[in-house]
């Protein structure tokens, strides 16, 4: 069985500390790719914590992992527990750094389904684990589905016939060799291209609707003493509508909601520690990584009063890839000249064009003209759609039919994941309904 | 005295057939019991048994022990294998028989069989004491005790034959019809429904225009069905092709009116796959043409079968469509299409092992069940069949499951999401299609068939020394050779050379086959080159392979979870109203079929595991 991973621990409520939990044979090697530990390595001792680091891209985090052997583990399977401090957040960015290295997400309940099916799960928790269930699939995806915007559906639908057509196409073939006179190989591609082509603007559209629902993370960075909690006051005044906390924030970093037109902006800020004088270059650097992680947008905040350089440039390398905006604080004291927009945050020179700016990257119009789904499992199963699409697409020309509607029927299953169709049903209605085959 | 037998199997058509063998192969005195004994084996429509889909049935049905392949490959009189421009899954073999030789064949192994009584006569009634059959009645009066009892009756059950405004009860081809089971089964609160189906007209041979039809000759190489088959296969029949036109379609839609099928006079389910030509026309407009094809009877006979022209239009229309063809212009009708409608089960009656819900010792396979072709039949047959025997013997009944093969995928499609016309057996239907091929058939279920006691110890060690020829080569895969090795193989080829390839590269590069790697290494020569074959073909498919292997683990595990079927849902009280009325119906044998119900979702399989936890399965 393929390896999966969530949370564990309740989303519901804030909790401080929080599990991930993979199981499944990758377990471990993943665990051995992302934890760090000097112990870790070589001979781990299952059943025992180990202290070490998450390692990823964009940050690091100091979290504790323990290995659970098969069969002596909840689902009978290798499982590996992570458990971080840091909130939400971060176990989310741990979920994603995970299945970057190839694990899936677990449906609801489907740690419990295992643990059945390795003969692992004991009565007491299984009359506990139900209620669980049972709750968490009230949001089930189908429901979700019925309930999404006739829009999104219609979307979603059109893509899934075009792919039951387009499977149709190739299976009757297969099925009636000796009948078909019509070539319906080259259609086929046609239309997977633009199945591709749909899917991507889907996903796409999708995750980035996702993150806006739970708001757009904008880190505030820069060299100690440039300004940037002062800005963040700044931009929290000019609303004057502090919307919350957000929950489970690390230590040091801060963050802070305002709400604009619509759309709830989180700033992320390395303030609230105190920068003294003597504070170590390193970490300042490594405070502004984990602002960063997780941000869409960044704003860097130089300090046009000082020639730090140095400290800056480093920084600014930390910004690959990421979209941001550059602005010159202190600009009423202005020694050095620097690239940026020019602002004073005691001087409310500007602070309005940087929230101008950071509504126009997120290109509000645009968003909310698009029908999206922003069901997590819902956009995990389209990408999947998309890799199984892509996957097809690479081998069509050399592999074999029947070879090329693994990738295909996996599609579809994927899809049908989100609309909850009997697939393999339609695709025999439309081999009968699109072409004129039996003698 | 009454007469008793251990089992008795209601029809000798192609489920009957492969039924009353096992049962008697096992040991147990068995009656086979059919309206006509010249019925026995009849190929009531197309004159070929094979086919995409259906050619895997077979080569299954024959690694489990039974008749229809060997008597196929006796029988042939041209063989093709279909697809052969796609990979080994789908290569699917086909061939036309002869069908009075065909008959004639089954019936002598029939008579020959040990524990086997084959008896002329019509079954009105079953008798059943507290759940469990006990007998059965004839038209006559006589009444006969069994403890088993196997369903195959066809298309026989008041069925009623339809050509334009004549409707006749009566079987197909002057055969009679079974008109009282019907009553006794409705009686034992079986669910009961009608389906429908049809035949083409047959025509004379030497009525027909060769100069303007194309000869289909059989294939060059030629496979057999049967493992056991160690004869040459009669290859010498050609078929012919020709095509509708305008006229034809013309005529069909000015005379709709008269089309049964279009005036209400007809209102079985019939298939889509096996369209009368009267909804192809009318279907779809926009063609040309559609394909006739002209196929042989058999040997000793001038009777040719119009494949393509299905229909159950008047007999007058039919005259003029079939002179309407090309080729056909001057064509002797010998005997006209028609259709049949006939009563069969609600296959959702069943349980996987083939045997009819709320009864013991009652078995049902073929079209009775619901499905259509003489090869889908036969594997039922032979699963109810082996159930009918496990009863007897006190021992646990077999499910063959949807990952090992087209057999299990065909009575799980029936059995769970059941059907609302004849079923007909597709490669697009089996998830697990790379593994499922005809190649492997017998490395799939030998063993089962052995273990069941259908296979012979002789066939089982050929099979068992196969599989060790095939592990020695296996073990070379990893042999290494020089690009000086290859090089004459490789420049022939175009293949390009970049230092040394082992033997499994060769094997897995496209354009390169297990004939250049003997070419290059005598060693795997061995004289059996299927089984090199057969390393090619998984080698080359390792990839996605594993993509569908992937699927089918948790699919395993789920199938070795099993469910009573007397379990009752109502006492699990986390389901969902839905899924409780479809799992009460289904009343699924493994969690797995559980999950491929209809209406049934993860949370509901997830109570069910719950409930079994609790010690809810006792």
């Amino acid at each position: 069985m393929d390896t999966i991973v969530a949370i564990s621990t309740s989303q519901a409520t804030s909790a401080g500390i929080n599990i991930v939990r993979i199981s499944g044979k990758d377990s471990l090697p993943i665990a051995k790719r992302i934890f760090s530990s000097k112990s870790f390595n070589d001979n781990i001792v299952p059943s025992t914590m180990y202290l070490g680091t998450i390692k990823a891209k964009l940050f690091s985090e100091k979290a504790f992992c323990v290995y659970f052997k098969a069969p002596k583990s909840y689902t009978g399977e290798d499982i590996i527990e992570i458990h971080c401090h840091g909130g939400i957040g971060i176990a989310n960015a741990i979920v994603r750094l995970i299945r970057e290295h190839g694990a899936r997400p677990a449906q609801p309940g489907e740690f419990t389904k295992r643990a059945f099916l390795n003969n692992k799960l004991n009565l007491v928790e299984a009359e506990g684990i139900l209620d669980m269930i049972n709750a968490s699939t009230e949001g089930e995806m189908y429901n979700a589905y019925r309930l999404m915007s006739g829009e999104v559906s219609k979307k979603i639908t059109k893509i899934e016939e075009l792919l039951i057509e387009t499977i149709a196409m190739l299976e009757v073939k297969l099925d009636y060799p000796d009948e078909l006179e019509e070539e319906t190989s080259p259609k086929a591609y046609k239309n997977l291209q633009l199945i591709k082509d749909d899917l991507v603007k889907q996903v796409k559209a999708s995750s980035y609707a996702k993150t806006l629902k739970d708001g757009v993370n904008i880190a505030i960075v820069g060299a100690p003493n440039a300004g940037k909690s002062s800005l963040l006051n700044a931009l929290i005044q000019e609303e004057r509508a502090i919307v919350t906390d957000i929950a489970g924030t690390t230590r040091d970093i801060i963050s802070e909601s305002i709400q604009v037109d619509g759309i709830k902006l989180n700033f992320l800020d390395t303030a609230g520690i105190r920068e003294s004088q003597d504070i170590i270059e390193e970490i300042g650097i490594e405070r502004s990584q984990k602002a960063i992680l997780g941000a869409e947008i960044v704003i860097f905040v130089k300090d046009a009063s000082v020639e730090n350089f140095e400290q800056e440039s480093k920084i600014e390398k930390l910004l690959e890839g990421k979209r941001v905006i550059t602005v010159c604080n202190k600009c009423d004291i202005k020694k050095v000249q620097k690239e940026g927009l020019d602002i004073s945050v005691k001087q409310n020179i500007n602070i309005q064009a940087i929230l101008d700016k950071i509504m126009k990257m997120i290109n509000r119009d645009s968003i909310f003209s698009q029908p999206v789904l922003t069901n997590e499992r819902q956009i995990f199963a389209l990408e999947e759609c998309l890799r199984h699409i892509q996957s097809a697409l690479d081998a069509y020309n050399f592999a074999p039919t029947e070879c090329v509607l693994v990738d295909l029927h996996q599609a579809v299953a994927s899809l049908a994941k989100i609309t909850g169709r009997e697939v393999s049903e339609s695709i025999v209605e439309e081999v009968f309904s699109a072409f004129c085959v039996g003698k | 005295m009454t007469k008793f037998y251990d089992a008795m199997v209601i029809g000798a058509g192609h489920a009957g057939i492969e039924a009353a063998l096992c049962l008697a192969k096992k040991g147990h005195n068995t009656l086979i019991i059919t309206t006509s004994l010249h019925s026995i084996g009849f190929l009531a429509c197309n004159p070929n048994i094979g086919g995409t889909a259906k050619g895997h049935l077979v080569k299954e049905i024959d690694a489990l022990g039974g008749a229809m392949g060997i008597v196929t490959d006796k029988a042939t009189i041209q063989t093709r294998m279909l697809n052969l421009a796609n990979g080994p899954a789908v290569h699917s073999l086909r061939n036309q028989v002869d069908k009075n030789k065909y008959h004639v064949l089954m019936k002598q192994m029939l008579e020959k069989q040990q524990n086997l009584t084959l008896f002329e006569g019509e079954v009105v009634k079953l008798y059943h004491k507290n759940g469990k059959i006990n007998g059965i009645k004839t038209e006559l009066g006589e009444k006969i005790t069994t403890n088993a009892v196997v369903l195959c009756t066809g298309v026989y059950l008041n069925s009623t034959i339809i050509i334009g405004d004549y409707v006749k009860n009566t079987g197909p081809a002057g055969f009679q019809g079974a008109n009282q089971l019907t009553d006794s089964l409705i009686e034992m609160g079986l669910p009961i429904r009608r389906f429908k189906t049809g035949t083409p007209p047959r025509v004379l041979k030497s009525s027909l225009d060769f100069s303007k039809l194309e000869v289909q000759e059989g294939d060059k190489d030629i496979y057999p069905f049967s493992q056991d088959t160690n004869f040459e296969i009669n290859n010498d029949s050609p078929c012919y092709l020709t095509y509708t036109n305008e006229k034809t379609h013309k005529l069909i839609l000015d005379n709709l009116d008269r089309s049964p099928l279009y005036n209400g006079k007809i209102l079985g389910a019939g298939p889509r796959y096996c369209p009368a030509v009267e909804v192809k026309v009318v279907r779809f407009k926009d063609k040309e043409r559609h394909q006739i094809f002209i196929e042989p009877e058999g040997q000793n006979t001038e009777e040719m079968y119009v494949q393509g022209l299905s229909t159950s239009m008047p007999y007058d229309i039919q005259e003029q469509l079939v002179h309407s063809v090309k080729g056909l212009e001057n064509a002797k009708i010998m005997r006209y299409g028609y259709a049949i409608e006939y009563d069969c089960l609600d296959s959702m009656a069943l349980l996987p092992t083939l045997a009819v819900k709320n009864y013991k010792g009652l078995y049902a396979a073929g079209q009775i069940n619901g499905s259509s072709g003489y090869e889908e039949a036969a594997a039922q047959g032979l699963v109810a069949g082996v159930n009918a025997a496990l009863y007897l013997e006190g021992k646990k009944e077999i499910t063959i499951t949807r990952d090992i093969a087209y057999i299990g995928v065909l009575i799980d499609d029936l059995v769970t999401k059941g059907t609302q016309e004849p079923y007909r057996m597709m490669t697009s239907r089996a998830e697990h299609r790379l593994h499922l091929r005809q190649d492997n058939a017998d490395i799939r279920l030998t063993e089962l068939g052995h273990k069941l006691g259908l296979v012979s110890d002789e066939r089982y060690n050929k099979f068992k020394e196969k599989k060790r020829k095939k592990e020695r080569l296996m073990a070379m895969l990893d042999k290494n050779y020089s690009p000086k090795m290859c090089q004459e193989v490789f420049s022939k080829k175009n293949q390009p050379i970049k230092g040394g390839i082992s033997a499994r590269e060769v094997l897995r590069r496209n354009g390169l086959d297990y004939r250049d790697l003997i070419a290059i290494d005598k060693e795997f020569d061995i004289g059996e080159n299927e089984i090199l074959k057969q390393i090619e073909t998984e080698i080359k498919y390792q990839g996605y392979l594993e993509k569908q292997q992937k699927a089918i683990k948790e699919m395993k595990k789920m199938e070795n979870k099993e469910l009573n079927a007397d379990i009752d849902y109502e006492l699990i009280p986390s389901l969902r109203v839905e899924a409780r009325e479809k799992l009460k119906k289904v009343k699924p044998l493994t969690l797995a079929q559980a999950a491929r119900v209809s209406g049934v979702n993860p949370a509901d399989i997830i109570a069910i595991m719950v409930y079994l936890q609790k010690g809810g399965n006792k």
